[in-house]
């Protein structure tokens, strides 16, 4: 029995799977020099089309926002059910898909942005680096897709 | 190689990769197929089952003005056009990644666009895709280009600099680097980009104003040290050029600088290639000369030095 409501242990920040490579995406202005010397550049990968499908889906909205509050913790389904106010089916049709009702493939651990790590039986749901990139675009386009969208 | 060059490079190669995404258009859709049995321009638009004519009819103008194709008696015909892509090792080195992505989503628009240019996968309007375009804003390619500008335009702590068509990253990445001391004003028409620039600045406290406003009824009130014009003549009419040109040099202090960066089309052999793209953005015209922008300057009589700076840099600097 869980009794805390986050759980923190090591993650391979490789297990990420990254979906739909549409864009590069770097901030600042250092990067670009960095990549001009030869050095390693962030070659995230970031698609509109993805982003206003997240911002239509208030659940998988809600649970990414949760997911970035206690990041790079992980957490249990039932946990992420019960702070985002939804019931743990949905929730999991959210993170992985679920039959017909919910497509796996715009599912957030499809899309990359979300993690489904197994430790000694359980499964616990993280956001990946990918993940929180997407969560600062989704949180500086909130406005604009709320008035353009 | 030093920032210039870089920048430069990569719009090279923004066009050489567009060159060849054109000719991959001709070969996908049949239209290499129909030019070369000589069918007119007509015959071309109607035997092609491409919907968006108007769409087509800019691609054959494309297919001309780089040389793939020329008209001789009313007819179209494939002139043999030859075109070699090297890849020197320098050059490579200094190529940005970031921009391939876009560009690589453009072109796949443009299938989309010749069904119906409303249609949902092609995002390019500044208001209705202002994400789209944040994003391209936000890659190292633009990224390398206001590292250029403010080392050009002497952009730092405790400048005024007023920024004309601005977009949704510059206000926050200037207003960072003026501090909180400086001055940054950020013009541009596209309300929806703003808002993600308001977005941006708020949470930091700079010292941003943002206006929204067509450049063309831009009226000089205050004076800066640095305007700021990157990548906006491409969307005026070339009649337009010397009035907004007039406006934006009225707005600098004696000393001040106004700062034009564009891929200028007499210095990028085959533009048009790039241009076919970018036309998917409606209020797209066409990439300005340096040879125009800074004759119209000269015309204009302003006390000034105009300084070339590579192939996509023009610094002009009013006497103190």
């Amino acid at each position: 029995m869980f009794t805390k409501k986050v759980i923190k242990f090591a993650i391979d920040n490789n297990s990420a799977v990254f979906q739909q490579p549409v864009f590069c995406k770097i901030k600042g202005n250092s990067n670009a020099c960095r990549n001009a010397g030869g050095r390693a550049v962030d070659t995230m990968i970031i698609d509109p089309q993805v982003l206003r499908s997240i911002h239509r889906s208030e659940l998988r909205k809600r649970i990414l926002l949760y997911l970035s509050e206690i990041y790079p913790s992980a957490t249990y389904l039932s946990e992420i059910a019960r702070i985002v106010g939804s019931d743990p089916s949905n929730v999991r049709g959210a993170l992985v898909g679920l039959g017909n009702r919910y497509n796996g493939e715009s599912s957030l651990v499809y899309l990359g942005l979300v993690e489904e790590v197994s430790n000694n039986g359980f499964k616990y749901y993280r956001l990946t680096e990918y993940g929180k990139k997407v969560v600062e675009y989704l949180r500086e386009y909130y406005r604009y897709y709320r008035k353009f969208m | 190689m030093g920032e210039i060059s870089v920048l430069d490079s990569n719009i090279e190669h923004m066009v050489r990769m567009a060159i060849l995404h054109i000719i991959q258009l001709g070969t996908k859709h049949g239209v290499f197929k129909v030019i070369s049995r000589g069918a007119t321009q007509r015959e071309v638009l109607d035997s092609l089952d491409i919907p968006n004519k108007k769409l087509l009819l800019e691609f054959l103008n494309t297919l001309k003005a780089i040389g793939i194709v020329e008209e001789r008696d009313g007819r179209l015909k494939l002139n043999g056009f030859s075109y070699r892509l090297d890849v020197p090792k320098n050059h490579y080195e200094a190529l940005l990644p970031g921009w391939v992505a876009v560009l690589e989503e453009i072109y796949r628009m443009v299938d989309y666009a010749f069904i119906t240019p409303t249609h949902p996968h092609v995002l390019m309007d500044f208001d209705k895709d202002a994400d789209f375009w944040d994003i391209r804003m936000n890659t190292d390619f633009a990224a390398l280009y206001r590292e250029v500008i403010a080392k050009t335009g002497g952009i730092g702590q405790g400048s005024s600099v007023l920024d004309l068509g601005c977009g949704s990253v510059s206000p926050y990445e200037f207003g960072k680097r003026i501090g909180y001391d400086g001055l940054y004003v950020g013009v541009d028409y596209s309300p929806a980009i703003l808002e993600i620039a308001r977005a941006r600045v708020e949470g930091e406290s700079l010292p941003v104003e943002l206006k929204e406003l067509d450049l063309k009824l831009l009226r000089p009130v205050n004076e800066y040290q640095t305007t700021v014009m990157s990548f906006i003549f491409e969307y005026l009419k070339p009649e337009d050029y010397r009035r907004v040109l007039r406006r934006a040099l009225g707005t600098l202090r004696p000393g001040g600088s106004l700062i034009i960066l564009e891929p200028f089309r007499d210095n990028f052999r085959h533009i048009e290639a790039l241009e076919f793209f970018e036309k998917l953005n409606k209020d797209f015209k066409r990439f300005p000369a340096m040879s125009e922008v800074a004759s119209l300057i000269a015309d204009e009589g302003f006390d000034a030095s105009i300084k070339r700076l590579g192939r996509s840099l023009l610094k002009v600097t009013l006497k103190p």
